[in-house]
């Protein structure tokens, strides 16, 4: 659809390998690795909750995967990147965005990304921690649901 | 007849089994039996478009972690065994968790990097370099377990 976009209510989800589920340093508290928002092309795969019936265990890609949520809202307001050039001159800001991509078998697909994309892989990786920072769990493998 | 423990995937640096001095009590084994494992993973392990690990850079991190071990045992400091994975470009990662530092290493086939978190923003709260060294490793360390808010 043209004129879709993603509002900043929306809630995203994302599937998480259970490998990808770590605990701090007292064992207690459970955290999504950084690595759970990886990707080769710097474009974060999401689900939009409002086009799945927002049921997270459409997102799941298997049953001993979890699901976290992440609000759209919050992922655009990261906005205060600098963007250098090669000499380290400020030449304007990265922007994150959500931008729907439905996909033939799934029309609830979107991305997270960087306009422009970033430079520097560095920057992916940090945006990969703060999003680790900000999601939510929503969704448990089954072994892991008591722990929630 | 009791039944004979599954065989524990093997290191692919024998020199590193070799350096530590009784493996099955020490604390580091846990994360090199997971980098071990590592192996074990194909292209899109995690369900999107990652790439395997590869075998080289998991063999410079198991030299990368037992001489951190090595660093921090010698200083009789407490070993925090870290989050073992890989990333989409199949670096292995590691990840450490002491509320509120966050300590992310990624090794390559020849170099170590780290992005210290000590909260969410990205900007403010986050720093990166490089981890290769001793030194470095060392530095990384001391922040990690030291006391203070972060950055």
């Amino acid at each position: 659809v043209a004129d879709d976009w993603v509002a900043d209510e929306e809630r995203l989800y994302r599937s998480v390998r259970s490998s990808e589920i770590m605990r701090d340093a007292s064992g207690q508290a459970l955290r999504a690795s950084s690595q759970a928002f990886a990707d080769r092309h710097q474009q974060v795969s999401v689900n939009r909750a409002a086009r799945c019936d927002h049921d997270p265990r459409s997102t799941q890609k298997s049953r001993s995967d979890a699901v976290v949520e992440l609000i759209a809202g919050e992922v655009c307001a990261i906005r205060t990147l600098l963007r250098r050039d090669d000499q380290g001159r400020e030449v304007g800001l990265y922007t994150i965005d959500v931008r729907p991509d439905p996909l033939p078998d799934n029309i609830a697909h979107a991305v997270i990304y960087a306009d422009p994309q970033f430079a520097s892989r560095s920057l992916f990786k940090k945006l990969q921690e703060q999003l680790a920072y900000m999601a939510r769990f929503v969704l448990l493998p089954d072994d892991e649901a008591d722990d929630a | 007849m009791p039944k004979e423990a599954a065989p524990k995937p093997e290191l692919i640096n024998p020199s590193i089994q070799e350096r530590l001095v009784d493996p099955e009590r020490d604390g580091v084994t846990p994360a090199l039996d997971r980098l071990a494992a590592l192996r074990e993973r194909a292209a899109g392990w995690n369900g999107y478009d990652a790439l395997a690990p590869d075998r080289a850079a998991i063999a410079f991190a198991e030299t990368w972690l037992a001489g951190l071990y090595k660093q921090v045992t010698a200083q009789g400091a407490p070993w925090l065994t870290p989050h073992v994975t890989s990333s989409a470009e199949g670096e292995v990662v590691f990840e450490w968790w002491n509320d509120p530092r966050k300590l992310t290493v990624y090794c390559t086939t020849e170099d170590a990097n780290f992005v210290k978190v000590w909260g969410p923003d990205m900007v403010t709260q986050m720093e990166d370099g490089d981890a290769t060294s001793p030194a470095a490793r060392q530095q990384l360390w001391t922040w990690l377990t030291g006391p203070g808010s972060g950055g």
